[in-house]
C-alpha cells in the first residue's frame, strides 16, 4: 500500500494524516526509502536536463516574429494557469479565427496593392500613399492598441503627424536608368575607404557610408542602391541583416511603397532568396516603368542555384530596353552561355562604359575584359582584344590621383588580363592598401609553393629541415608585409613545430599572436571563400597538443575555436546554392574535423603525460561530435533528392568515410587509454 | 557537440543578460513593449526546456525543432495575455505542451522519423561520463515509455502541468492520468538502479 502512496508522497499530494503515516512508515522500511531517494533523483533529473535543438532556432523566430506581428491578438482574459477546461477547442477556434483575420488582411493588402496608383508630384508613374489620406480604410483587427511597432496594419492606419522620418521612396528617381552627376559624386565618395580595412569589412564600411550618405540626402535612391550592392553580389550575410531590419522598419510605415520595398528585397538576397524574387516579380507586374526590378531579377535567374537562362534573359532585356545606355548589366553577363547575345550585349556594354567618367562605373570594366577575354578569340582577334584592352588601360590610368587609388584592383586586373605579369607584380608592390598587401602576399605564396614542394614522407630528415627552415623564413618575411595576418603566423607555428630546434619563445610569441589576432577578427574570409576557410584557433589547439603546452587550457580553445568557426560559417551563409542545407551541413562537418584532430592531439597529449581522466574526457568530446554527425549524416540521407547532383551524392559518401575512419580513430585511442589505465 | 550548442546557448544568453541586466520581470515587460533582444533572452533562457518537452513527446528532432520555433512565435504574439499571475515558465510550458499535442495530432497516423533509433544506437556505445551516460538512458527510457505515459509524464513531471489539468488536456479522468505516472515513474526509476 505504502509502495502506491510514494508518487503522492513526492507530490504533496497526500492528506495530513496520510503523509504522517508515510513518513512513519519510511522510518522503518528500507526498500521504500531506496524507491522514495529513486523517485527523487529521477526527478531531480527530469527537471534538470535541458536539451538543445541542433540548429540555432533564432533566426527563424525573429523573422517569424516580425511577420506575426500582423496577427497579434489582443490580451484577453485567459492567463497560462487558469481556465484550462476547453483549452483544446479554444485554441482550434482562435487559430480558426486568426486564418480568416489573416486570410481578410491578405484580402485587404492584395486590394490596396493592385488597385491603381494615385498620380504623384504631376507624374504619371504614380505610387500609392497608404499612410496618408487617401482614404484608405483601416484593415480589421488594426484597432488593436497593443500592437508592436511593427505592426503594418495599425501603421497604415495613423495620421502623418505619427510617422517622423519615414518619407516615400523617390521612385520618380527611382525609374531614371542612373544616378545624377551630384549623386555619382557622392557614390565615390563614399566609396573611398580606410585603405588598412580588409576584404570583408571594407566592404561593409562602405556599404555603411553609403547608407550614411543616402539619409544625409533625403534617401537618395541610387544611393540606398549602392550602399546595398557594395554586400549583395555576393552577400554580406552580417551587413545585409542590418539592411534587411531597416528597410523592413521603412516599409511597414510605407507598405505599398516600390522603392522601400525594392531596397527590402535586394536586402534579402542571399538570406531570403525565393522571398526576394518574389517581391521583385510583383514589383515587375506593378510597376513595368521601375527598370531595377528586373535587373535583380535577372541577376537570380543567373544563378546556378535559380538558373534560367530563358527567364534571366528576358528580365534582362526588359531592363534594357528602358535603360539601354547603361553599363550595369556586365556583372551578370557571366551567367549566359548563348554566344551569339553574349558577344552582342558585350559590345554594347564596351560602349555604354565608353562614356561613363564615374569610379563606380569604370569599376565595371574588371567585368568586361573578364567576358571578353574568355571568349574564344584566338590569332588576330585576340590581339585586337588585348589591344582594346591597353586602351582602356590608358584610359584608367589617366584619371586623377585619387580617382586611380580606387581603380588600382581593375587596373591590376587588365594587366594581367593581358597577359603583362610584370606591371601586374610592380602594381601590386607599390600598393599598401590590405587588399593590395594581401594580393602580393598571395602571389608570393603561391610562387614560393610552386617552387618548393613539399619533401614526400619518405624523404630524408635533412631535406626535411631545409623544406622547414626554407618556409620558416618565407612566413616571417611575409609577416613583415602583414604583421596583423593571423594566417602567416600559423604558417610559421607549423614550421617551428617540424623543426623543433627552435627556442620555445618563439612558438610562444608566434601563437599568442594568432590567439589575440583571431580574437580580434582580424582576418574575414573573402567573399565567396569562406566554405574552405580553416579555423586557426582549432590549428592552434592542434599545435599546442603536439607541443605538449597549455594542456590545461586547451579544451576551452578547442570550444572557443569550434564556437567561432560555426558562427561565422553561420553569418556568412547563404541560401544561394542548389542544397543550402547540405552545404551548411559540410560546412559545419568540417569544422568540426578540425575539432576533432584537437581533441584527438589532446587527449593523446594528456595520455603522454599520464593523465588518463583528461585523456578520456577529451576522447568523450570526440564521441559526442561522431554521433552528432552520424545523425546529420543520417537526416541528410533521408532527406536526399533528385536535385542534389552528384557532387552532394560523393561528398555524402566522402563523410560517410570519414565518420567510419574516425571511430576507428576514436576506438583506437580510447583502447589505448584503457592500457594505460589497467597498467 | 551538444554541449557545444548549450555553451552557446549559454554564452548568448550570458551576454544578453549582462547587456540588460534585468530580472526576467522586467525581461518580459520589454518583450511586451516590443523589444526583440529581451525576447532573445527569454527564449534563450526557457530553450532548452521547451525543446526537451517537444522533443520527449514528438521523437523527431526535426519536428521538435519546428514546433519549438511556432511555440515561441506564437509567445510572442500572445504575450500581451501573460500577466504574471503565474511564472513565466509555467505559462510558457503549457503553451508548449498545447502546441506540440496539438502538432502530435495532426501528424497521429503519419509516418515520421523517429529518435528512438537513434537513441538505441546511442546508448549501445560507450561513454566516459556517467552523468551524461545518465542523462542518454534517461532520456531513452523517456522516449520507450507507451504514449499515453510519456506524454502525461513529460506534462507532469517536465512541464508542470497538475493531474488536473492533464486530465483536461488529454480527455481522460485524473485517476487514470495518476496511473499512468505512477506506471511511468516505475518503469523509469529502473533505469537509475
Amino acid at each position: 500500500m505504502f509502495d502506491t502512496m510514494i508518487d503522492d508522497f513526492v507530490d504533496s499530494t497526500l492528506s495530513p494524516a496520510d503523509r504522517e503515516r508515510m513518513e512513519e512508515h519510511l522510518q522503518k522500511c528500507s526498500n521504500c526509502r531506496r524507491e522514495l531517494e529513486n523517485l527523487q533523483t529521477l526527478l531531480a533529473h527530469s527537471a534538470d536536463l535541458s536539451e538543445y535543438p541542433q540548429r540555432d532556432l533564432w533566426p527563424q523566430i525573429e523573422a517569424g516574429m516580425n511577420e506575426a506581428s500582423v496577427l497579434r491578438t489582443t490580451p484577453d482574459d485567459q492567463t497560462a494557469g487558469s481556465a484550462f477546461a476547453m483549452r483544446a477547442f479554444r485554441l482550434t477556434w482562435r487559430l480558426a479565427a486568426v486564418a480568416i483575420l489573416g486570410t481578410m488582411i491578405l484580402l485587404a493588402a492584395t486590394y490596396f496593392w493592385n488597385r491603381p496608383s494615385a498620380p504623384v508630384s504631376g507624374t504619371s508613374k504614380g505610387i500609392t500613399d497608404v499612410t496618408g489620406s487617401n482614404g484608405n480604410p483601416k484593415p480589421s483587427g488594426s484597432q488593436d492598441n497593443n500592437s508592436l511597432g511593427t505592426d503594418l496594419n495599425s501603421r497604415q492606419s495613423e495620421p502623418n503627424e505619427s510617422q517622423p522620418g519615414v518619407p516615400e521612396g523617390n521612385y520618380v528617381e527611382a525609374c531614371q536608368c542612373g544616378p545624377s552627376r551630384e549623386i555619382s559624386e557622392l557614390i565615390d565618395k563614399g566609396s573611398i575607404v580606410d585603405e588598412n580595412l580588409q576584404g570583408m569589412r571594407a566592404r561593409e564600411a562602405v556599404a555603411e557610408q553609403l547608407y550614411t550618405l543616402a539619409e544625409e540626402n533625403s534617401d537618395d535612391f541610387f544611393l540606398h542602391k549602392a550602399s546595398l550592392e557594395h554586400h549583395s553580389l555576393f552577400p554580406l550575410p552580417a551587413a545585409s541583416s542590418t539592411a534587411t531590419r531597416r528597410y523592413f522598419s521603412r516599409l511597414v510605415q510605407r507598405p505599398n511603397d516600390p522603392v522601400w520595398t525594392y531596397l527590402y528585397a535586394s536586402s534579402l538576397f542571399g538570406k531570403d532568396t525565393p522571398e526576394m524574387i518574389r517581391l521583385m516579380r510583383q514589383l515587375a507586374t506593378q510597376h513595368p516603368s521601375f527598370p531595377w526590378p528586373y535587373l535583380s531579377l535577372a541577376k537570380v535567374y543567373g544563378l546556378f542555384s535559380y538558373a534560367d537562362e530563358v527567364e534571366a534573359r528576358s528580365y534582362l532585356q526588359a531592363f534594357m530596353k528602358l535603360c539601354p545606355a547603361s553599363p550595369e548589366p556586365l556583372p551578370i553577363l557571366v551567367a549566359f552561355k548563348d554566344s551569339d547575345f553574349l558577344a552582342d550585349t558585350v559590345r554594347r556594354m564596351r560602349l555604354n562604359l565608353a562614356t561613363r567618367s564615374e569610379v563606380h562605373s569604370m569599376l565595371l570594366y574588371l567585368h568586361l575584359w573578364s567576358l571578353e577575354t574568355r571568349s574564344d578569340a584566338t590569332g588576330e582577334e585576340f590581339s585586337k582584344i588585348q589591344q582594346r584592352i591597353r586602351e582602356d588601360l590608358e584610359r584608367l590610368e589617366g584619371v586623377e590621383s585619387d580617382r586611380r587609388e580606387q581603380l588600382a584592383e581593375v587596373i591590376r586586373s587588365g594587366y594581367r588580363q593581358i597577359g603583362d605579369l610584370d606591371t601586374f607584380r610592380e602594381l601590386f608592390e607599390k600598393d599598401t592598401s590590405w587588399s593590395g598587401r594581401w594580393g602580393a602576399v598571395m602571389l608570393e605564396m603561391r610562387e614560393w609553393n610552386k617552387e618548393n614542394p613539399v619533401p614526400p614522407v619518405d624523404a630524408s630528415a635533412e631535406r626535411k629541415t631545409t623544406y622547414w627552415e626554407n618556409r620558416l623564413r618565407m612566413s616571417e618575411s611575409l609577416i613583415d608585409t602583414m604583421p596583423e595576418s593571423p594566417s602567416l603566423w600559423m604558417i610559421k607555428l607549423e614550421s617551428l613545430v617540424e623543426l623543433k630546434n627552435h627556442p620555445q619563445s618563439e612558438f610562444l610569441e608566434a601563437a599568442s599572436n594568432v590567439l589575440a589576432l583571431e580574437r580580434e577578427g582580424a582576418e574575414t574570409p573573402e567573399r565567396g571563400t569562406h566554405l574552405s576557410w580553416k579555423s586557426n584557433i582549432l590549428k592552434l589547439t592542434l599545435l599546442c597538443a603536439k607541443q605538449g603546452l597549455f594542456l590545461d587550457q586547451l579544451p576551452a580553445l578547442i570550444r572557443e575555436g569550434y564556437t567561432a568557426a560555426e558562427r561565422r560559417n553561420y553569418e556568412n551563409s547563404t541560401d544561394l546554392s542548389r542544397n543550402p542545407q547540405w552545404i551548411s551541413l559540410m560546412s559545419r562537418f568540417n569544422v568540426w574535423l578540425e575539432a576533432n584532430d584537437a581533441w584527438h592531439s589532446l587527449a593523446d597529449a594528456y595520455l603522454r603525460v599520464g593523465k588518463l581522466d583528461e585523456a578520456s574526457a577529451a576522447l568523450d568530446s570526440m564521441d559526442a561530435g561522431l554521433r552528432e554527425f552520424k545523425i546529420l549524416l543520417e537526416q541528410a540521407r533521408a532527406n536526399a533528392g533528385p536535385g542534389d547532383g552528384v557532387v552532394v551524392e560523393a561528398q555524402r559518401k566522402s563523410m560517410a568515410d570519414n565518420l567510419a575512419k574516425l571511430e576507428e580513430r576514436y576506438a583506437a585511442a580510447q583502447a589505448s587509454v584503457g592500457r594505460a589505465a589497467r597498467k | 557537440m551538444t554541449v557545444l550548442i548549450q555553451e552557446r546557448a549559454m554564452v548568448t544568453s550570458l551576454r544578453l543578460m549582462k547587456k540588460t541586466d534585468h530580472p526576467e520581470e522586467e525581461l518580459i515587460l520589454q518583450a511586451k513593449a516590443g523589444s526583440h533582444e529581451a525576447f532573445e533572452v527569454l527564449y534563450r533562457k526557457h530553450l532548452g526546456h521547451v525543446y526537451r518537452i517537444c522533443l520527449r513527446i514528438l521523437l523527431d528532432r526535426s519536428r521538435a525543432e519546428d514546433v519549438t520555433q511556432k511555440i515561441f512565435i506564437h509567445a510572442w504574439m500572445k504575450l500581451q495575455s501573460f500577466r504574471g499571475e503565474s511564472r513565466f515558465s509555467s505559462w510558457l510550458y503549457r503553451l508548449s505542451v498545447n502546441m506540440v499535442l496539438d502538432d502530435l495530432k495532426l501528424i497521429r497516423g503519419k509516418k515520421h522519423p523517429s529518435i528512438r533509433n537513434e537513441r538505441t544506437e546511442l546508448v549501445d556505445a560507450s561513454s566516459y561520463n556517467p552523468s551524461h551516460n545518465l542523462r542518454i538512458d534517461l532520456n531513452n527510457a523517456i522516449d520507450s515509455l507507451p504514449r499515453q505515459a510519456r506524454i502525461v509524464f513529460v506534462m507532469h513531471d517536465i512541464a508542470g502541468f497538475t493531474h488536473e489539468e492533464i486530465a483536461e488536456t488529454m480527455k481522460v479522468a485524473p485517476g487514470t492520468c495518476k496511473a499512468q505516472l505512477s506506471r511511468a515513474r516505475k518503469i523509469l526509476r529502473e533505469v537509475l538502479k
